[in-house]
């Protein structure tokens, strides 16, 4: 019995019939001059309002699987914004500790040199009254950035071990001295020796000095104070080449300076 | 309020006044033997930008001790200290030491008088023509300005005050022929130049350590 009834149904399935040909035609006929046209154009505007439990059942089905697929993506979206912006402000942070003009204090006002005429002394009293004065606000502002500007003395002046008798080596070996902002500030250093001497700081070599003393978030010096470093040894080598051991030139006489001075004007 | 500002003009008045006369007293009796100490500030130009070696002299001091036969000249900068002792010897000659204080271990050397003349070779028959008409007031002293030619062609420009004596032509030969002491010079060299200016004359006893060869050094300096 169920092979005689595969049996039709494959004869069925393979059976076919060819159309009437008056239908045919009429069908190709209706289909290229559009004579159904009225009628789509009545289905495009027939309008069918569902009902509105049928809405609702659809728009808590569609909320529920929304939920349900993307909450997760959600909430990794979420981390991923919240860590690029800690990374971000933590670069931020570590490129404003790197830079070596931001870890020093602001300056102060500028502060004109001693007019000619005026004693080294006196030059020297006004600044340590000046020093007096704003070392309170330096301090403040040193305390504001620990890690990267060393503190001031209260003081205002500071003393400095003289190493080897040599103000540029004292200069350069007294990492641990306190001494860093003094050179990150716009205004004039001088340095003193005794009760006749004193030496100022030149608004270049200030400057240039600044670099001496900048460190890493690690406290250790940074590259561009160990080059700085360099060229200072450098360039007293090439002084001591120059006048030590020479009985026909001195560093006292003011032509042999100049031209040795002016000679080695390279880094 | 018009009362203390009547008062503290009058003070710098006096001031001015006191200053003046100071100065001029040095002027008038400046044949007297006492110990003088004169202090130049050193400004380098090097007619570039760029920070050189001329900078760790930029802003040094050179100065000049005198105490009746005995004279030191000290060069104080970030990148050397020296001095040149000038001290009467027992054969009432004048020793001549060089020391260079800014070592390690500082060890002064006599300089022979064929040395000295040696490194002062270039002053020889070195000579000076006033500039007339040109004059400037140095610390209160009137000064003349004055071209130094040397032998070479090098010139050095002074200005000068007849009111102070000279120091002795062995101490400067660069200044040995000008009438009066050098407040302020200037050295041109191709872009740059070199000028030494006077900064306080004081008229005071000076320690006697001051010209001791191998005098005490400070520890600390002072910032």
């Amino acid at each position: 019995m169920p092979d005689s009834q595969n049996d039709i149904l494959k004869r069925l399935s393979q059976h076919e019939e060819k159309p009437p040909e008056f239908l045919f035609e009429k069908i190709l006929v209706e289909v290229r001059h559009g004579h159904k046209e009225n009628s789509w154009q009545d289905l495009k505007d027939h309008s069918f309002t569902p009902p509105p439990e049928l809405y609702q059942h659809i728009r808590q089905k569609w909320m529920q699987e929304r939920s349900q697929k993307r909450s997760p993506v959600f909430f990794i979206r979420k981390y991923r914004a919240i860590a690029a912006i800690l990374l971000a402000g933590m670069l931020a942070v570590a490129i404003y500790m790197l830079l070596p003009g931001k870890r020093a204090v602001e300056p102060l006002a500028e502060k004109k040199p001693a007019p000619a005429g005026q004693s080294i002394d006196s030059a020297r009293k006004s600044d340590s009254a000046t020093l007096n004065a704003k070392a309170d606000t330096l301090s403040r502002q040193v305390n504001r950035k620990k890690r990267s500007v060393p503190a001031w003395h209260s003081s205002g002046t500071q003393q400095i071990p003289f190493v080897n008798n040599d103000l540029l080596s004292s200069l350069m070996e007294c990492t641990n001295c306190n001494f860093a902002a003094y050179f990150t500030e716009k205004k004039r250093i001088i340095l003193d020796i005794d009760q006749y001497s004193a030496v100022a700081i030149s608004d270049k070599m200030r400057l240039f000095m600044q670099a001496l003393y900048t460190t890493n978030r690690r406290g250790k010096s940074t590259h561009k104070s160990r080059k700085t470093k360099r060229i200072l040894v450098r360039w007293q080598k090439a002084d001591a080449a120059y006048f030590d051991n020479e009985s026909s030139r001195t560093a006292l006489d003011p032509l042999d300076l100049t031209e040795f001075l002016i000679n080695n004007n390279k880094k | 309020m018009l009362q203390k500002t009547f008062k503290i003009l009058l003070f710098i008045l006096v001031l001015q006044l006191s200053t003046n006369s100071n100065a001029q007293g040095f002027a008038a009796g400046d044949t007297s033997t006492e110990d003088m100490v004169i202090s130049y500030n050193i400004e380098i130009k090097t007619g570039s930008k760029r920070t050189s070696i001329a900078e760790t002299y930029n802003g040094g001091s050179k100065t000049v001790f005198i105490s009746k036969n005995k004279t030191r000249i000290r060069l104080l900068s970030l990148m050397r200290i020296e001095s040149f002792f000038f001290l009467p010897g027992a054969d009432s000659t004048i020793h001549i030491y060089q020391e260079k204080e800014s070592a390690a271990k500082s060890n002064p050397r006599q300089v022979s008088l064929s040395n000295w003349q040696r490194l002062n070779l270039k002053y020889d028959s070195a000579y000076y023509k006033p500039v007339a008409g040109e004059s400037k007031k140095i610390l209160g002293y009137n000064c003349k300005k004055a071209i130094i030619y040397l032998k070479d062609g090098r010139t050095i420009t002074a200005y000068y005050t007849e009111a102070i004596k000279p120091l002795r032509a062995i101490c400067e030969p660069a200044f040995a022929s000008l009438p009066g002491l050098a407040l302020e010079y200037t050295y041109n060299y191709k872009s740059g130049s070199s000028t030494y200016t006077a900064t306080s004359i004081k008229r005071e006893m000076i320690n006697p350590d001051i010209f001791l060869l191998k005098g005490k050094q400070p520890s600390h300096i002072r910032l």
